[in-house]
Parts: structure tokens; C-alpha cells; sequence
């Protein structure tokens, strides 16, 4: 895994986590409801999507590493 | 007086056109890759005129991808204007459409990533790329759809949408949330945190926290960029 996705993934899942520790004080789990559903979403949306793309193009590393050695 | 809701029309109108077209753009370059391979039809047009498609449709998808992508930002800045953020957080018609605006802006992101990070060329060579990118651009438009579908109610107005809804029982005015999430954020709010910490003090550990793990951050990606330096 790309450090840039790594990176995206640690911000993405603290400022979920920072969004639940602030709204714990808040009596409204509507709203966190809903900011978690956002969050959720987005961050499925990016590792499903970085998945895909890796597997597709796990082929096209493998021969261009191929190369390199020889 | 500046009419809110006439320049969010404006603004809306821009982004829904450019992303319609980027779609319509992707479909044209989809389609320059998978006709010349059908037998008979492919033989219908020439490879000069395929060619040409692919290249021009290419161009006019990024660019108004881009377009698009600036454009949700444009009018998701009218729109909290006109609704203002403590009316986005009290109407639940109103989050599930900002809740499709942010989705749709997503993948119109991760769109524009995969064309930036692998280019024309690799994206059409490659099988996988060359059914997931028009599928994002396809997903995108599906969610910038319904926000503007549920845009046209709040608006006072009727969707073409509407059988849709009827068919799968969907309701504009109740929450798009899964139960799951319901019932996560109902343990949050009724854990015991909040009698051991006050506001203002989550907020300070909520900084630090932040500001460490973007240190973090930093750090691996700088890490990383030096270990490929060396080697």
C-alpha cells in the first residue's frame, strides 16, 4: 500500500473518531448518525475504490518489475 | 439583496451540465474502445473516426470532470449560504442531499485520481480501469442525480424521480441511515465519556490529537520518500 493512502486513511479515520469523541458531549445521535454515515461512506468509497484499481493494475506492476531485474 | 437560491440554481445548473457532459464524454471514449472490438459493428466505422472520438472525448471528460468537481464546490458554498448550517443540521431532507452532494464529489475525486495517476493510455489498455473509471464517472452522476432530484423537492417542486421512490419505498423526509450506524451512534452519545470530560476539554485533546497524527503523517510520507530516494 501507497504511503499517500495510508496517510489519507489515518486522517480520514481520526477526524471519524474526533467527530464521535466531540459529539459524545452532545445529546444528538442523529446528527452523529448522520456525520458517521458520511464518514463511512467516504471512506468505503476510497478503499473500495483503491482495491479495484490495485487488483487491476497488479498485472502491469509485476511486468514492469519484471523488467527492471532483467 | 443577493437572491441565494436563484445563484445556487446558477451554480447547480453548471455543475449538473459539466458532469452530465463528462459522462456523456466518458461514454463516447468507452465505447471508441469496445465497438472496434464487435464484429460487424466495428467494421461500420473507420479506425480514423474511432481515433478522433477516443481523443477528443478523452479531453472534453477531464476537463469537465474538473469543471464538475469545482462546480460541486461552488454550489455546495451557495447552498449552505441559502440554507445556512444550522438549518443543513436540523432538516433531515436537507442532510440527505448534502450527504449524496459529498458522496458524488467523491467519486468525481477518485475519478480525476485514477485519470491523473495512470493517464489515457493505461486506463483503456487496462481491463479492470477500463470498466471501474467510467464506473465512477457513472456513480457520481447516480448521486449528483438524486441530490439534485431531492434539490427540486426542497424547491418545491416535482421529481422525475418520483416513480423511482414509490418503487423501492424510499422517503426524502426520513433519514437515508443504516441501522447499524443508528445504533453505534446512540451507544456514543449515551457512553460515559461525557460526564468524565467537559466540552472544552475534548476539544484540546481533539487538537493535540489531530495535530499528532498529521505529524504522523508526515513523517511516514517523508519516510517513505526518502527510502525510495536511496534506492
Amino acid at each position: 500500500m501507497s504511503s499517500n493512502f495510508i496517510g489519507l486513511l489515518i486522517i480520514l479515520f481520526s477526524t471519524l473518531a474526533s467527530v464521535n469523541v466531540i459529539m459524545a458531549t452532545r445529546n444528538e445521535p442523529a446528527l452523529l448518525a448522520w456525520l458517521n454515515q458520511v464518514f463511512l461512506g467516504i471512506i468505503f468509497i476510497v478503499i473500495v475504490s483503491y482495491f479495484i484499481v490495485w487488483f487491476g493494475i497488479r498485472k502491469d506492476v509485476k511486468k514492469e518489475e519484471m523488467k527492471h531485474h532483467g | 439583496m443577493v437572491d441565494w437560491s436563484g445563484v445556487h440554481s446558477i451554480t447547480v445548473s453548471m455543475h449538473e451540465g459539466m458532469l452530465t457532459l463528462a459522462l456523456i464524454a466518458v461514454v463516447v471514449r468507452f465505447l471508441a474502445v469496445i465497438v472496434p472490438k464487435i464484429p460487424f459493428v466495428g467494421w461500420l466505422f473507420s479506425d480514423e473516426f474511432v481515433a478522433k472520438a477516443a481523443r477528443y472525448s478523452e479531453t472534453v471528460a477531464f476537463i469537465a470532470a474538473l469543471g464538475g468537481a469545482i462546480g460541486i464546490i461552488a454550489s455546495a458554498t451557495t447552498g449552505t449560504i441559502l440554507f445556512t448550517p444550522g438549518g443543513i443540521l436540523s432538516s433531515v431532507t436537507v442532510q440527505n442531499k448534502v450527504m449524496m452532494v459529498i458522496y458524488s464529489f467523491t467519486f468525481w475525486v477518485v475519478f480525476l485520481t485514477i485519470r491523473l495517476r495512470f493517464g489515457d493510455n493505461k486506463i483503456w489498455t487496462n481491463k479492470v480501469l477500463t470498466l471501474f473509471y467510467p464506473a465512477t464517472a457513472l456513480m457520481g452522476f447516480l448521486t449528483t442525480m438524486f441530490a439534485g432530484s431531492i434539490g427540486g423537492t426542497l424547491a418545491g417542486k416535482e421529481t422525475i424521480l418520483e416513480p423511482f421512490y414509490q418503487l423501492f419505498g424510499i422517503h426524502k423526509n426520513q433519514p437515508w441511515i443504516l441501522p447499524p450506524i443508528t445504533e453505534f451512534s446512540k451507544m456514543v452519545v449515551n457512553s460515559p465519556l461525557k460526564d468524565l470530560l467537559n466540552v472544552s476539554s475534548i476539544l484540546q485533546i481533539v487538537i493535540i490529537l489531530n495535530v499528532v497524527i498529521i505529524a504522523l503523517v508526515l513523517i511516514y510520507v517523508a519516510a517513505g520518500a526518502h527510502s525510495r530516494s536511496k534506492t
